[in-house]
């Protein structure tokens, strides 16, 4: 398996400490943008981050460097996937998500001049419609779209099987499809 | 490929994870059915507008917390190493002075020169002193 990760991995391993910002600085903003939309809420979207960095340097001595295992952009987010589901499940604020993710989308849109009011709306109604999805629909379509993995990446983050994920996307899309058919004939 | 197979089938289409045999006749119902069409292109307009959301950037304390925290780790970890060899310290003048009982109820009186090499204040020579 081509893991462009790897080489950072070994100099990890092999004691070069500062090769860890290198990853650090790569995934930041992708892990991110990951959490806060599986989330709604920044600010937690960022400690999860940090949580996802602190846990995967302690692991790191531990990560297995063979071909055909998984890649370490699977196992990073597999990480984040899972912290942020036990959050999720521990704060149980879905409600206050929807707030958050209703105040941060403002938050987004201040700086920019160009845009209609109509495509903020409906971004916004994207972003609703997306942050009420099942966890796992919303995070295989997540990791499918935005982050581009593939149905066996995605598989290895969800600990399911390809199929299940097929099935998980092909849901999500349909889902969100039906929703905004509904919102266009109101 | 009736169409309620292809509607089944367009998502997995759409993210390119088809045999090469099954996409192509996809590719080719999609050409001639409206209906089907429609929905593909529906479906990639979902994945435009996620891919159109706006990207969020990490803080500026971002990474100062993240040093703090790692270094953090990292001493606990030191301590965690450096409590485990003074435990074995403690443990092993323990049971040098527990064998040294059992070899002078024996009777054996030379049994004492083991403690002359041990650290002044350590826990052999202050048991030794009080006998």
């Amino acid at each position: 398996m081509n893991d462009p990760d790897l080489n950072i991995v070994k100099l990890i391993q092999d004691g070069d400490g500062s090769a860890f910002d290198v990853l650090v600085k790569q995934y930041q903003d992708p892990l991110l943008n990951f959490i806060f939309r599986l989330t709604g809420d920044r600010e937690l979207a960022e400690d999860l981050v940090q949580e996802v960095f602190l846990r995967s340097y302690q692991a790191i001595p531990r990560f297995e460097i063979r071909s055909g295992k998984a890649k370490f952009s699977t196992w990073i987010f597999k990480i984040a996937y899972n912290l942020s589901i036990n959050e999720i499940h521990r704060r149980k604020r879905q409600s206050a998500f929807l707030k958050t993710a209703y105040a941060e989308k403002k938050e987004m849109r201040k700086g920019e001049t160009t845009g209609s009011i109509a495509n903020q709306y409906y971004y916004r109604q994207v972003l609703t419609i997306i942050n009420q999805l099942p966890e796992q629909q919303k995070a295989a379509l997540l990791l499918r779209t935005v982050k581009g993995l593939s149905y066996k990446e995605i598989a290895d983050v969800l600990n399911r099987s390809v199929n299940a994920v097929e099935s998980l996307i092909f849901r999500a899309r349909k889902n969100v499809k039906s929703r905004l058919d509904k919102i266009e004939e109101e | 490929m009736k169409c309620s197979t292809i509607k089944s089938r367009i998502s997995p289409y759409l993210d390119h994870e088809l045999a090469d045999d099954e996409a192509l006749e996809i590719a080719k119902h999609l050409e001639g059915c409206d209906t089907c069409r429609k929905e593909h292109q529906a479906l990639q307009d979902i994945d435009s507008i996620l891919n159109e959301l706006p990207e969020i950037a990490v803080s500026d304390a971002f990474h100062r917390k993240l040093e703090k925290s790692l270094n953090r780790q990292q001493h606990q970890a030191e301590r965690r190493v450096h409590g485990r060899r003074s435990l074995f310290s403690i443990k092993t003048a323990i049971e040098s002075i527990l064998l040294s009982i059992l070899k002078r109820h024996d009777g054996q009186d030379d049994v004492l020169e083991e403690f002359y090499d041990l650290p002044p204040n350590s826990m052999g020579r202050i048991y030794f002193k009080l006998f």
